[in-house]
């Protein structure tokens, strides 16, 4: 009787070691994975900014200070967050409705719609933005309609100007803003909106008194992505700005392909990750703010 | 004391009860009928229930009130004027949602001040009717408090109080006590009924809980697959049912299937079909055609081991029992009867005493009186084989 009891508590024991040992081994590869291919990287990145300025010499922050001195950085800078703030707006005014529609009025289309959506995400980036080039070319398709509808003379020249850029970033970056409201707007029960509407609100006060604002925080979060996603975009830059719309990342590309200034390139990585810390900041701020009430 | 409280801050609105009159509306969604052309008349200031299973259409009657959908034909009228092709920002109505709907991103004060808001009353004013407002519940002071941190029962008054401050002329209740605890919700059904007639305003309540329907209505509007089945009194729908649906939706009712042996002018004579015994049943103006026929009687109206008084009596002995509290509930099995019988009897009643074990014979008997004749569901199909 004894033997058997002791059994059970030594199996028991096992048990518990093992439940206890278990979950903390799962995480172990992916923080392997983590250290090697991002936290290494980015100290190393940290590391080469602040690289002294002679074999042997002190840590130096030059790269920073030229960064935040020199005018055309500042401008550099100031142009980065101009562009991602402008884009951001953009895809927010045109992305609420098309989520709105999505959640309210597509019914059954719905999934269709929200696949047509998504699925430009499966192609390169690269993919459709030469597209864009293609479209809106000298003799592209934009310019031969205009021309046989004779609205125009002559060609216009839309490519290489902020103007495209915008276009194409607008385009890439839109289905973020879609995906990030959708499912908010989702959650908004209709009998709130319905009791709005029975209290005397028009259907004009009843979305500006209840479903916006019971919608912001998706708003938020896809404005928050898109802003990040603008800020360290380039290709859409290169390809459709022929040189007119220079922002940090476009920067960066220019240090390493073509000046080798790699420590610079580095501190400017390295502020556009600091921008980046600062939105996800202001993103938990708002978040944990709207917990307090949900 | 709180009805008091109310009817003294909102005794402007008490005048103008309003008449509700739905006249002819029907409603399709696609294939499906939600309702059948049907009129309801709801009387200045009473308190109308339509009841039945989901799917019976009375959401739908609701929402048609409301402005929520359109009615495909027929019209809506509240105190005489046609509000068929208002919305229902216009209507001037007021509603109680299921789960209250409060705004989560509001406070306890900006909700119930919502309807002042956006008929664009001065702040002071709102303020001021919102502080009433909350005393007049018994939650004063709690304007800035957040929904979530409210209880269920404070949140169901935030909803009425919402739903009243703008005195509107008719109150809409959609399940009103449907999420409280059971125990709340009994307190709460005397409380708003008394709210209500307090106020006098003209209201239509949705609810699928036959108690509550026969606890807070002046008249119970019983509903069924689209269709107005019977209208009347709970005290009425509940002891004179027309049909076996009715009977059986409003609490437990033994129905027993018979053939029609003799007809009388006040009377018609029963005979259950495996049984020798005839019951003589009052005749009430339903339609009774054909051989066959149903009556129904409570289980409260069964007597068990009765005197010999009650002159219809069968043999039968006892399957289950069960202790309500209030009451024992009896299933017995009744072999002429082809059907168990249910029967109640009070827990303190003196005849009765003590529980009866399962497997005890008894006999089980009522007053023909309190048998009630059925129409027939598919009384078409009857007056044809007859």
């Amino acid at each position: 009787m004894q033997t058997v009891d002791a059994f059970a508590a030594q199996r028991v024991e096992t048990k518990v070691i093992k439940r206890r040992v278990r979950p903390s081994l799962l995480y172990v590869p992916a923080l392997i994975f983590l250290c090697l291919f991002f936290l290494a990287p980015l100290m190393e990145n940290v590391l080469r900014s602040v690289a002294p300025a002679h074999e042997g010499g002190a840590i130096s922050l030059r790269f920073y200070t030229k960064l935040i001195s020199d005018p055309y950085y500042l401008r550099v800078i100031a142009n980065t967050l101009k562009v991602s703030f402008v884009t951001t707006a953009i895809c927010a005014v045109v992305g609420y409705p098309v989520a709105y529609f999505l959640v309210r009025r597509a019914g059954r289309f719905g999934p269709v719609l929200l696949f047509l959506l998504v699925a430009p995400l499966l192609t390169s980036i690269i993919m459709r933005t030469f597209g864009w080039r293609i479209l809106l070319a000298r003799h592209g398709m934009v310019n031969e309609t205009l021309q046989a509808l004779h609205l125009i003379d002559r060609p216009l020249n839309v490519l290489n100007s902020a103007g495209s850029v915008y276009m194409g970033l607008v385009h890439v970056m839109v289905p973020f803003m879609v995906l990030s409201i959708t499912p908010v707007l989702q959650g908004v029960d209709r009998r709130l909106e319905e009791s709005a509407r029975i209290l005397g609100a028009g259907a004009v006060r009843t979305f500006l008194n209840v479903t916006l604002p019971l919608s912001i925080e998706g708003i938020v979060t896809g404005c928050i992505l898109v802003f990040m996603l603008t800020n360290g975009s380039f290709v859409t830059m290169l390809l459709l700005g022929g040189g007119q719309v220079v922002t940090l990342p476009v920067l960066i590309f220019q240090q390493f392909s073509l000046t080798q200034d790699i420590g610079f390139a580095a501190a400017m990585g390295n502020l556009l990750l600091f921008i980046v810390l600062v939105c996800l900041f202001v993103q938990q701020r708002f978040a944990s703010g709207r917990g307090a009430r949900p | 004391m709180m009805e008091t409280a109310f009817r003294s801050s909102l005794q402007s609105s008490v005048e103008r009860s309003e008449r509700l009159l739905l006249d002819g509306v029907s409603k399709r969604f696609s294939a499906v009928t939600a309702l059948e052309t049907m009129t309801l008349d709801v009387h200045p200031g009473e308190l109308l229930a339509l009841l039945g299973p989901s799917g019976c259409g009375k959401t739908t009657t609701l929402r048609l009130i409301a402005g929520f959908d359109q009615p495909d034909t027929g019209t809506v009228n509240i105190g005489g004027r046609d509000v068929t092709n208002l919305p229902p920002d216009k209507r001037g109505l007021g509603m109680v949602f299921q789960n209250y709907s409060l705004f989560p991103h509001l406070s306890v004060g900006a909700n119930i001040g919502f309807g002042l808001r956006m008929t664009g009353r001065p702040k002071s004013e709102i303020a001021a009717r919102v502080k009433k407002m909350l005393e007049t519940i018994r939650l004063p002071g709690i304007e800035a408090r957040n929904i979530a941190q409210l209880s269920g029962g404070q949140q169901q008054r935030i909803a009425l109080a919402r739903a009243l401050i703008t005195n509107p002329s008719v109150l809409l209740l959609d399940e009103p006590l449907g999420a409280l605890d059971k125990n709340l919700r009994e307190g709460m059904q005397f409380e708003l009924r008394q709210i209500q007639s307090e106020l006098g305003i003209t209201s239509v309540m949705v609810t699928h809980d036959q108690e509550e329907a026969l606890t807070m209505s002046d008249r119970v509007v019983v509903m069924d697959r689209g269709r107005i089945l019977q209208t009347g009194s709970p005290r009425d729908v509940y002891e004179q049912p027309r049909t076996r649906f009715v009977a059986e939706f409003l609490g437990t009712a033994n129905v027993i299937e018979c053939e029609v042996t003799g007809r009388h002018a006040r009377a018609v004579k029963l005979r259950p079909h495996r049984s020798k015994a005839e019951i003589v049943v009052p005749v009430r103006d339903v339609g009774l055609s054909g051989e066959h026929a149903e009556f129904a009687i409570r289980p409260e109206k069964v007597v068990l081991d009765a005197p010999q008084s009650h002159h219809v009596r069968f043999d039968g002995h006892i399957v289950q029992h069960v202790f309500r509290g209030a009451h024992h509930a009896y299933r017995v099995d009744v072999p002429v009867l082809g059907r168990p019988v249910y029967a109640y009897e009070m827990a303190t009643s003196s005849s009765g005493g003590g529980a009866r074990p399962a497997g005890t014979n008894v006999v089980v008997s009522f007053d023909a009186e309190s048998a009630v004749l059925l129409e027939s569901e598919t009384g078409q199909t009857l007056a044809k084989a007859a």
